[in-house]
């Protein structure tokens, strides 16, 4: 008899191999549904290849828009794996931009060649207690963590708009940008857009690759994923799981904090910077996209970028409004998730001999 | 005056309180919507999406020239069909219900966008309708008896306003109530409670879990694609997506911090939606000044707060499913 049976274990090809069949189910559905409304679907790829693939400054932009995915999609994966559902990437990331441009903003009497490590310092710290903080709260008052970061992804995103004088929206499009309501003050040295374009894709890799390296061959890795896999089984061999998890919020922070010290300088010293909106959620789509593993989010994250970047090249030549960016992200995290969930299965053919049990 | 005096003759304003029913019953539907899904187990974080979709589609209906009441329904359909498909997803086919939901957000509301881009990029201003009228039912006060109340002061004012108020107004008041009876005084309701509580208990008795959770998350989403086009179809401004920015993502932190009982999840909808209301007012007599350019957080910051100082205790009574 022909039945479904739970895998032990999903080989690593067929995850593989799902998330891509995912992503493109996504975008197929995102393309139909575009041309129900009466887009023309070649030329929109036309123009999305052309600004992403088709010229150097393209594939700059790419890996530019990547970096911060890397680091939000990372943040929101080890989060996961650790069993914190973090939905507050977004908030978080706009809390750790807001305080790091506050602390440079010229309320200390401070030499300018130290703004730019004390940028760096204040976004970091910020995003470390941000997660840190909810984190607290659901191991002290049993908050429901992924409510709890989803409403203040709201809260953070009003005040954001509110300080600019923006429209108020709940859900912007993603890959928006927003100015910020406070000057950056990076007057000297100048580096701030360089690091931005330069390093920061070059540090969000470095990360990747350290998280898988923590993940695979350290025992804190191991900690990490016994606890994200059964909380009562860690306990039982003698894993302090809060503790695990609090040391997982606190790193996950600290890589929100690197993608907002990234978007606060992307603007040179003097101007407004802008912050890239939706950062948070196509980050969770990167995360779902990799199945929660640290190298899979730096394709995962390329991706993403790529459709981002070719959506804003689209809004600018042929008017297709930015929200297409939300639709294609949330399809993909529906996708994703029913992916990750059909590889836990397989199909059970009957062999000769066999009788049904 | 006194900073204090002018608060409270904030409250002796009828128009106050007219803008403060007028903001909960938009929140109401989509509250009762939350605890139906809440009682039966089904955290919907889709709700955002949900109510914004029902403002969009009763705004698109009403402007195709469907009366009212038709385009309400409509709107309220919309619901529907997400209600099923986040039903099934997170159900039958058991995907995670917080991510599941976040997602479904951002494609109803990401979809809504869109279509608004499309249809409306040419117009230079944004589209308007003629809202819901008000119905006049100040004849109460004139019925036998009814001036043996005495005058009281903000509580007329109060009255004045509830009984001008729009006929969806009146349609959440007796939704919410036929619900709470549902919920509490039927085998129906005990079934829900039980779906959510004990599944165990539903399976037990030979009756399926997936049925009656993805039939709470129809009529839930129904309830909250209700309150969106209630929000689109009785507000006189033009429409934009700020007008409902953060009011689905509201209505179930209500819920949640009324630990999903309906009467507290009431109260704590009326008292969001007085705050609001109370710094809308404020602002505008004020001139918008830039000391309450933040004002607008105000509610959600207090439920907020209200929110995880009760978090302990609401989750002891109910938890939540974990993934």
């Amino acid at each position: 008899m022909i039945r479904l049976e739970r895998r032990a274990h999903a080989p690593t090809a067929l995850v593989i191999a799902a998330s891509i069949t995912a992503a493109i189910a996504a975008l197929v559905v995102t393309a139909l549904l575009l041309a129900l409304m009466g887009v023309s679907v070649p030329s929109l790829l036309g123009t999305m290849l052309l600004a992403t693939l088709g010229s150097p400054g393209g594939i700059a932009d790419v890996v530019a828009l990547a970096a911060p995915l890397m680091l939000t999609g990372l943040a929101t994966a080890l989060a996961f794996r650790v069993g914190l559902i973090n939905l507050g990437v977004e908030g978080q990331l706009v809390t750790a931009a807001l305080v790091s441009l506050t602390a440079t903003a010229g309320v200390l009497p401070l030499p300018p060649l130290t703004m730019i490590p004390l940028a760096i310092m204040a976004a970091l710290l910020t995003g470390a207690l941000s997660v840190g903080l909810v984190t607290l709260l659901k191991l002290r008052l049993d908050v429901d963590e992924a409510i709890l970061t989803l409403l203040l992804n709201v809260v953070m995103l009003f005040a954001l708009q509110l300080l600019a004088g923006a429209a108020l929206s709940s859900l912007p499009p993603i890959g928006a940008e927003q100015a910020l309501p406070i000057r950056n003050a990076f007057n000297f040295p100048d580096w701030g857009p360089a690091l931005h374009r330069y390093v920061e894709p070059l540090v969000a890799v470095i990360a990747c690759l350290l998280a898988f390296a923590l993940m695979r061959f350290t025992i804190w890795g191991l900690d990490i994923r016994a606890a994200g896999g059964s909380v009562t089984a860690a306990r039982f061999v003698g894993i302090h799981v809060s503790l695990v998890q609090m040391k997982v919020a606190l790193l996950s922070g600290v890589l929100i904090g690197i993608a907002a010290v990234g978007e606060v300088m992307s603007a040179p010293g003097g101007s407004t910077s802008t912050l890239t909106l939706g950062l948070g959620y196509a980050g969770l789509a990167a995360a779902f996209l990799s199945a929660l593993e640290p190298l899979g989010v730096i394709p995962a994250a390329l991706g993403i970028a790529m459709l981002l970047v070719g959506f804003r090249a689209a809004n600018q030549q042929i008017g297709v409004p930015l929200a297409v960016g939300n639709v294609a992200i949330a399809l993909m995290m529906i996708a994703a998730l029913l992916a990750r969930s059909a590889v836990r299965y397989q199909l059970h053919l009957p062999r000769t001999g066999e009788t049904a049990p | 005056m006194s900073g204090l005096g002018a608060a409270l003759q904030v409250l002796a304003d009828t128009s106050f309180w007219m803008a403060a029913i007028a903001l909960t019953a938009p929140l109401l539907y989509a509250a009762m919507g939350a605890m139906l899904c809440g009682q039966a187990g089904v955290l919907t974080l889709g709700i955002e999406g949900i109510v914004t979709s029902g403002a969009f589609v009763a705004l698109l209906s009403t402007r195709a020239g469907t009366a009212h009441w038709t385009a309400l329904v409509i709107a309220a359909s919309t619901g529907t069909l997400l209600g099923l498909a986040s039903g099934i997803l997170t159900s039958p086919l058991r995907l995670p219900q917080r991510t599941t939901g976040l997602a479904i957000t951002l494609l109803a509301a990401g979809t809504c966008q869109l279509v608004y881009g499309i249809v409306f990029a040419t117009a230079a201003t944004p589209p308007s309708i003629v809202p819901f009228s008000s119905i006049d039912l100040s004849w109460i006060w004139r019925l036998p008896y009814m001036s043996a109340i005495p005058d009281l002061p903000y509580v007329s004012e109060f009255g004045r306003a509830l009984f001008h108020a729009t006929s969806p107004v009146y349609l959440a008041l007796i939704t919410a109530l036929a619900i709470g009876l549902v919920i509490k005084h039927t085998p129906l309701g005990l079934a829900l409670r039980a779906c959510g509580e004990n599944p165990a208990a539903i399976k037990a008795q030979g009756r399926s879990v997936h049925r009656l959770r993805v039939g709470a998350s129809i009529v839930g989403s129904t309830l909250m694609a209700m309150g969106g086009g209630t929000l689109a179809l009785t507000s006189a401004d033009a429409f934009s997506f700020s007008l409902l920015s953060g009011r689905g993502f509201a209505a179930l932190m209500l819920t949640m911090l009324a630990g999903w009982r309906i009467g507290r999840t009431f109260l704590a909808v009326l008292a969001f939606a007085m705050v609001d209301a109370y710094q809308l007012h404020l602002q505008h007599r004020l001139g918008d000044p830039l000391a309450l350019t933040l004002s607008p957080l105000l509610p959600y910051a207090i439920a907020l707060v209200v929110l995880v100082a009760t978090s302990r205790s609401t989750m002891r009574r109910f938890p939540l499913s974990a993934d």
